[in-house]
């Protein structure tokens, strides 16, 4: 007997021929389809759409405050971004107040140093200059009274600072708003008065957090206070698997009962058909070769079911404006619903295979 | 002296629940280019003991040697080899699959055998042309008559050219020009060096036959 190109070919001449059978096998692989993406695959889309929102970064940030007495320094920033649920460490320097002193009524805006792991997080510009230069928010500058990011701010020790650009503040550095970072050299250590960590996801939020104190090297704990949201992450860490999780149950249960259908299916097929699988073993198949033959013309159209149930519920989802499942997930059903039918196949299978010749093509 | 290329050796079979043996201690040497015909009155195990020397189903005792080896108790893939390589069967009401064209049933035995299907379309339609059931490729069973259904049955058992041809009343039902072309078609195959064994009730097809088993 021939290998397994002569299977595959077989088998797709036997789901071409055995029309009905083929038709029953592709409508309820689309059925289950169908219903588990409308199902279990919204869930999961609505689930990763909670998620999103409650995973920004603001549920991920970690304000560590140090009081001066704390003596932590920017050299902190080395240290926390070794933990492996970083991804973001700013150190940021005192608050030290700046105007713009030839304005009439000149406003104060905090100006701080920041030493971090990316400065291109804050879009700090490359552009430097000779002597004491920094940028500004957009915040900053109207709060300054400034029309462009451009011209001299004043420390309240009356020294000159240049301001030669606009840094964007991301959302979870807003509570620093209206914000001026002064530029300093890499290699420059200052004081840090607020640290802020971006935690990887919220699930790294409570280990980093328990990790900090031990390399913030403050002289004395009593002077540093350690934030998080703590109750964004709670509701993460509840809606996370919890939301899809009966609807994971359910896709388990469907897979079963196309199993059991498919099975079903197929037993009353190949019953119908036992002279063909009679005649094939007398004609020298193998029993190896029948069970092969059932399993592959199941999965051809149960493939074909796969992918139009899938696909189709996506549009469907899609045209309702839902939240979609993603592409791993539906890829997974498409799998699943592969096993589940060559699994329902093979007793069927078997059975077909054990067809007596003598009995089947014998006329009594 | 022509060797047995299909020998049975105290052959005894017994259906599952039936208390007595359809065949019993039935020994035979089945000689190359014979033709031989298995008759008797219905009931007897023709066709029973066509199957057993077809290695279709296993003998309750006794052995079914093919060519001078043991096959009867081969494992059942390797029977199923067996029967791939050296036997072609036609069948009592030629078992076409009706779903499939008139050209895929001919050539079914060259997907077990060990035939290209290139090899295999060109031998089935020169075996078609020869026994007059030249139809177009994708007619299907359904649309042919009983004559033309037997033709295409021997059609199909011919196709690997096997050295032994086992056929299950292939003259059934049909009539004498019909029942004729097929009894024909076998004794080429004999006077081609092949074996053919028949179990028939025809008294055509036993008159015509150079061996004669009364069971």
């Amino acid at each position: 007997m021939r290998g397994p190109r002569t299977l595959v070919r077989e088998a797709w001449a036997v789901t071409r021929a055995e029309r009905v059978g083929t038709a029953l096998i592709l409508v309820v692989v689309v059925a289950m389809c169908v219903s588990v993406i409308l199902t279990t695959g919204r869930s999961i889309g609505s689930e990763r759409a909670v998620l999103s929102s409650i995973d920004g970064e603001g549920v991920r940030t970690i304000v560590v405050r140090a009081d001066p007495q704390a003596e932590i320094d920017s050299t902190v920033v080395g240290r926390i971004r070794t933990f492996s649920g970083v991804e973001w460490v700013g150190a940021f320097g005192p608050a030290q107040d700046v105007q713009v002193s030839t304005l009439p009524e000149p406003a104060p805006v905090a100006m701080r140093t920041l030493a971090s792991t990316d400065d291109g997080r804050l879009h700090l510009g490359r552009f430097t200059i000779d002597g004491p230069s920094g940028e500004a928010s957009a915040d900053a500058l109207r709060a300054l009274g400034l029309l462009d990011p451009s011209g001299d701010v004043t420390t309240t020790d009356g020294e000159d600072v240049a301001v030669t650009g606009r840094l964007d503040v991301p959302s979870f550095l807003a509570f620093l708003q209206p914000l001026v970072v002064q530029r300093t050299r890499s290699d420059q250590v200052g004081p840090a008065a607020v640290i802020v960590v971006l935690a990887r996801s919220a699930r790294d939020v409570e280990p980093v957090a328990t990790q900090l104190p031990a390399v913030l090297d403050a002289s004395d704990a009593k002077f540093v206070s350690i934030q998080t949201s703590h109750e964004l992450v709670v509701l993460h860490r509840l809606v996370e698997g919890q939301l899809g999780g009966f609807s994971r149950a359910l896709v388990a249960l469907v897979f079963v009962i196309l199993s059991v259908v498919v099975a079903a299916l197929l037993y009353g097929l190949i019953m119908m058909r036992r002279k063909d699988y009679g005649r094939r073993r007398a004609l020298g198949a193998t029993r190896r070769f029948v069970v092969g033959l059932v399993v592959a013309r199941t999965v051809i159209p149960a493939a074909a079911g796969a992918a139009a149930g899938t696909g189709g519920a996506v549009v469907v989802l899609r045209a309702l404006g839902d939240p979609l499942p993603d592409v791993g997930f539906c890829l997974g059903l498409g799998i699943l619903a592969l096993a589940a039918a060559a699994a329902g196949a093979v007793v069927p299978a078997i059975a077909a295979s054990r067809r007596d010749p003598l009995s089947e093509l014998r006329v009594p | 002296m022509t060797e047995a290329v299909l020998a049975a050796r105290d052959l005894t079979f017994a259906y599952q629940r039936q208390p007595r043996p359809v065949i019993v201690d039935f020994d035979h040497d089945v000689l190359r280019g014979s033709t031989t015909a298995l008759t008797g009155p219905s009931g007897r195990g023709k066709s029973t003991l066509l199957y057993l020397l077809g290695l279709m189903v296993r003998p309750s005792s006794g052995r079914v040697l093919v060519a001078g080896h043991g096959a009867s108790d081969l494992s059942d893939a390797q029977r199923a080899r067996v029967r791939a390589h050296h036997f072609g069967f036609v069948f009592q009401d030629a078992a076409l699959d009706p779903t499939r064209s008139v050209l895929d049933n001919v050539t079914e035995p060259a997907i077990y055998g060990e035939m290209d299907r290139v090899d295999a379309v060109a031998r089935a339609a020169a075996l078609m042309s020869r026994f007059d059931v030249d139809l177009p490729p994708g007619h299907r069973p359904g649309q042919v008559s009983g004559g033309q259904a037997a033709r295409l049955a021997l059609c199909r058992a011919l196709l690997l050219a096997p050295p032994i041809v086992l056929a299950d009343e292939p003259t059934g039902n049909l009539d004498d020009a019909a029942a004729t072309v097929v009894m024909n078609g076998l004794l080429e195959h004999a006077a081609e060096g092949g074996t053919v064994v028949i179990a028939t009730h025809d008294t055509r097809v036993v008159a015509r036959c150079d061996v004669v088993v009364t069971l």
